[in-house]
This record gives structure tokens, sequence and C-alpha cells, in this order.
């Protein structure tokens, strides 16, 4: 606390915006007693300012903001739920959130419809087992995405779980960290793959080893500065090898950097990403270990490639004789009576745990070899695929405009549209993900999709419709880089033909095993920009 | 009340974007084309118009516009 009470940044106080002089006013965690006390009295019971640090609590205003309804994130750090959690979250959803459970690009769950007077009670429910919406959202540490994997993974270098937990327990609810210049998202994965996004987090470790004296060392390499939003960044690697019982260490020094020396005076310029890109990847690590002592620098990158937290299907763990059987959540969305039936599956067929994924999906663990047929077996399993078609396997969306204030166009029901009717029209082989946003702010993630949608309104004879940028050739990974817009908005109803014709010219141009986002890179953006004219000059 | 910015095409005069304050989508198009066709004696025809991202009004909010030449 006392770090907390020099506050570098309030001797400028000019250079501060007015949300930053409210934070200085009052810690935005204390909303959540604030909540817990007063709801029950309603909407109206809350300022404006209350309602500002309601974020702090991991709750949001449903659009139509005013009207006393509100969405909640609920942390799921590495995606790891038990089945009684799962119930828990079900109960909530359906005692007062209209049956709806949305899994996000975070691995985190999310709640729609919840009135003012419901929230002491949720709190409570989600406290009861050991879940928080608290710093779900606001100027905070984000829940932390991980390998969704992690403990079973036959492609980890190490279990991550310990880790993550023990840093779950370090930022939350901890008043050196309240006061952020902004949302600050972090990364932990020892999945050779790339499981946890790494390079759109604030702050990410993925798997390295090094020798040191003599033995070879498993723990991580450490990145800054990553972002999506409307000005994507990637995360700059930094000169750091840090062993697995070192990382809280670390993600506490790269915090209160972040914390001290991050920018306050404009909300769109104070993501740690401005801060690195100013810095530069060497005076940020300087400045880090003046914090926290020397560290071994950089050792062997063990990340060989990217897959984007795709896992339907029936898989070998680690461990003989058992699997995990990941299903399809379309575009992350389920029912309460979804969820209840998820955790009755975990404990009958696995360990009664289940994981969700940044691909919006969920999965079952710890399922014995003899086991698996009656699993598959189960009726949910029909609605709940493990064995989904490409497009619909590989399409993520936004919340939109059904829940959310800044949104431009629908997205969740358009995607599955979209997807379908690829599925129907299309043959292929190579998986391509699709990614949907509903407007600049990118929650769908939609820079790093093969083809990312991104949502606009445009004006024609008939009145407005929905129409959509595309973006092509996005990945993370070795080869990360964001996709890029193709010039020429394209009305919603002409977006699943339209792509149909981007992957036609991809099957036909490809070289042998050839992705879609190496494609693009290969062949080039005018060469795709050329057939999105020649579609376009069509009418439809 | 929102902070709006839409992107207009017209025919025969260049592209544009346009910022404007409305309480609606559907008043964001129509006080954006009012504004464009205030700069004109005769407003051109507009080929499109798209509404691409809103903000909530508030002090300081804006957007910042890359333009080729100053
Ligand atoms: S991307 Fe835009 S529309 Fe979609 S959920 Fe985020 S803020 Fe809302």
């Amino acid at each position: 606390m006392s770090e907390q009470l020099t506050r570098p940044w309030e001797k400028q106080r000019d250079k501060l915006n007015k949300l930053e002089l409210l934070k200085l006013e009052r810690d935005g965690l204390e909303i959540i007693e604030k909540i817990k006390q007063v709801a029950r009295q309603g909407y109206t019971a809350f300022s404006e300012d209350d309602l500002t640090f309601f974020k702090w609590a991991g709750i949001y205003e449903q659009r139509p903001k005013g009207n006393g309804l509100f969405m909640m994130r609920v942390r799921i750090p590495s995606g790891v739920l038990s089945s009684e959690q799962a119930r828990t979250l079900a109960a909530i959803s359906r005692d007062y959130g209209r049956d709806l459970v949305d899994v996000t690009t975070r691995q985190a769950v999310q709640f729609h419809w919840l009135c003012t007077e419901c929230l002491p009670d949720v709190f409570d429910r989600l406290e009861s087992v050991g879940l928080f919406s608290y710093q779900a959202c606001g100027d905070v540490p984000r829940t932390i995405v991980g390998n969704p994997l992690a403990g079973i993974d036959p492609h980890e270098l190490i279990d991550t779980r310990p880790i993550v937990e023990e840093l779950e327990r370090h930022f939350l609810l901890n008043p050196e960290y309240s006061n952020l210049p902004r949302k600050y998202k972090t990364s932990i994965s020892a999945n050779i793959y790339n499981t946890g996004h790494a390079e759109i987090n604030d702050l990410a470790f993925t798997p390295a080893s090094k020798e040191i004296d003599g033995e070879e060392v498993i723990g991580f390499h450490v990145w800054v500065g990553g972002g999506l939003s409307a000005k994507p960044y990637l995360a700059r690697q930094l000169d750091l090898f840090v062993r697995p019982e070192e990382v809280v260490k670390v993600a506490s020094g790269v915090t209160r950097i972040f914390r001290d020396y991050g920018y306050r005076e404009k909300r769109h310029h104070a993501r740690l990403k401005f801060l690195v890109a100013d810095w530069g990847a060497e005076k940020f690590l300087a400045k880090l270990l003046e914090l926290i002592g020397p560290m071994p620098g950089r050792g062997t990158d063990r990340t060989v490639g990217w897959n984007a937290g795709y896992f339907t299907g029936v898989h070998k763990q680690k461990q003989p004789g058992l699997n995990y059987v990941g299903l399809l959540l379309p575009v992350g969305r389920m029912t309460a009576d979804d969820l209840d039936e998820l955790a009755r599956l975990a404990d009958q067929y696995g360990n009664g745990e289940l994981r969700t994924c940044n691909s919006q999906n969920i999965l079952i663990p710890n399922v014995p070899d003899e086991k698996l047929d009656a699993l598959l077996a189960e009726p949910l399993l029909s609605k709940l695929t493990p064995f989904p078609r490409t497009f619909i396997g590989h399409a993520v969306s936004c919340t939109g405009i059904e829940y959310c204030n800044l949104a431009i166009v629908e997205t969740k029901a358009r995607m599955l549209s979209i997807a379908h009717w690829l599925d129907e029209n299309v043959e292929l082989d190579t998986p391509i993900r699709l990614h949907i946003n509903g407007c600049p702010n990118s929650c769908g993630q939609q820079q790093i999709a093969d083809i990312g949608l991104q949502g606009a309104k445009v004006k024609t004879e008939n009145g407005m419709i929905d129409a959509f940028d595309i973006h092509v050739g996005g990945s993370l990974g070795p080869d990360a880089a964001f996709n890029k817009r193709l010039k020429g908005r394209v009305p919603a109803e002409r977006v699943a033909p339209v792509i149909a014709h981007l992957i036609e010219y991809y099957k036909a141009n490809r070289e042998p095993k050839e992705k879609f986002h190496q494609f693009v890179r290969r062949v080039g953006h005018d060469a795709l920009q050329n057939q999105l004219d020649q579609i376009l000059a069509t009418t439809a | 009340m929102f902070l709006y910015k839409l992107e207009v095409i017209t025919e025969s005069a260049g592209s544009y974007v346009a910022v404007v304050i409305g309480e609606s989508d559907e008043k964001a198009f129509a006080y954006a084309e009012s504004q464009l066709n205030r700069e004109y004696l005769v407003p051109p025809k507009i080929h499109e118009i798209s509404l691409v991202e809103k903000k909530y009004l508030q002090k300081g909010k804006g957007y910042i516009i890359e333009t080729a030449s100053l």
C-alpha cells in the first residue's frame, strides 16, 4: 500500500484524464462492497460515477444504457472450471440471465440481462464456489488466459495451472493493482502451439528452455505490449528467461512499470503497448531488472506453431488411457441447461472438470478410453458436437448489437448464418478461421483471423443495411501478423458468397499444405483485392 | 447521444469522413448528409454512405482521421 500512497502519476494532475482524476478519489474495487450494500435498492441508488466503476466488479451496462440491466463477465483463469462451478454459472444464468451463457475469446464466461437487485446474490453465489467477476473488466489485471489443456497436454513443456493460480491470487483484489492506466491482459501457456495467443496480450509468458549450469531448465520467455482494439500491436519479446517459480515476480514487476510509468492522459493512448512502443524492449527490460533484480537472458524459444484454440474432437492426453473431448459451442453461446448437462457429463465421464477455450469452445478432459463411446453417444453431443463442419467449427464472434452499446451491427447470428452457408456450399480440407467484430473495438479479435469481418451500416434505397469490411491473412505464432483490409464494403447478404469466391481462388492457386494466411502473404494482398473487385463488380 | 463516424463516397466529389453527434444511427446518416450538403451549392450525389464507428458523447471524445495531405 505504501507504493499506492506515493502514486508517481499524481504529481502531474494536469496530465490526467477525467477518469484518472476520479480514480485518485476512490479505489475502483470499493464498488464491490457498495454494490453488495446498496444494489437491492435498485439502479437509481447508484451515481454515474458508481456506474463507471461497475467495470471493476466485472459489470457493464447492457444496451440500451440506463435501463438497469447488466452484462457480467466471470474470470475463468486458463479456462479451468469445475462441474460445481459450472452448475453455479448455469443456475445464475437460469435465475437472472435469461438462460444465456457466453464463452468469450479470453476463456471467460459472460451473462446478460442481470438486474441491479440481483447483483449481490450473484456475487455471493460465485464467491461460494471460488469464482469472481471482480476485475474481469476495468483498469485492472483481467482474467489470465492460458492453455486450456494445461496439465493434460502432450504438447506442453510444463503444467501451468499452479503458476496461473498463484498469479491469479496475486492479482485478484490486490489494491496494488486496482488503479492501472487501462485494461491489462495476461497470458501464460507452456504449449508449443501458442494456445495462449501470446502476442495480443499486454504481458505473456511463452514456453522456452535454457541451459543453466549444464542443465536444461524449462521456463518462459516474456512478451510485453500486445493488444488488439482499433490500434492493434503485436507484443515484443524481452531478452529474459524466467523460471516457473519466478513468473509472479516478473509479472508483478511488469505490472508495476505499467502502473507507475504507463500513460494516463488519454484513454486511447494508455494501454501498455504505447509505453513499450516509446521505450522499446531494451529500456523496458532495464527498468524491469531495476525493479526485480538481475535475471538470465533469453534462452531457446520452444513455440513451433499456432493452434488458435481449436480442440474439437477426441484427443489423447499426455496421461496414457485418458482423453479430452473438445465440443463446439457455436459462436460461444450455450444455454443454462447445456452447461448443467456439461457438468453432469464431466462428472460422469471425466473427473468433474471442464475447460473453456479462447476459440469460444469447451472441452471435457480426463475421459478414460473405456468411457469414450458412451460419452460420444450422449444426446448433448449431437447439439454441441465434437465433430463440427469446417466453417462453423472455426468461427468466432463478439457480442454485437444484441447487448453491446457500441456495436454497429449484429454479429453472432450473422456469423452463424455465414458459417452454415459456407459449410453447405464450399468444400474445404484446410480450416479457415473466420472472426467477426461489430465495431472497431475488436472483442471478436478479427485482426488475427484468416478472414476477419468488421461491421458497418450502409444506407441504401431500401434503408440501412448491415455490411462488412473483409480483412485477410491474419495469424499468430512464429509468422504472426495482423490481417489487412480489402477495399470495398460488402453487404451482409453477399458476405458468404464473397468469402466462398476468395476461398475458391485460394483452393485453385495454393501450394501443397499452404494455409490461407500463408497463401495471402505469398500471392500478395493485391491479388485478393483483384478478386474482391471482380466479385463486387458483378451484381448479387 | 453518440459521436458518430461515417464514411461518404460521392459520385463526383471524392470521399469524406463525416463526424456527427446524433441520438440514433438513422439520425446520424441524416446529419452527415446534411453537413455534406452544406459544403456545396449543388450537393454531390452520394455513391455510398456508411456508419463505421460510434462513441459515447463525452468531453474529449473524438476521432483522428488520416488524410493524404493537409
Ligand atoms: S467488438 Fe464492438 S460490437 Fe463487438 S462486443 Fe466489442 S465493443 Fe461491442
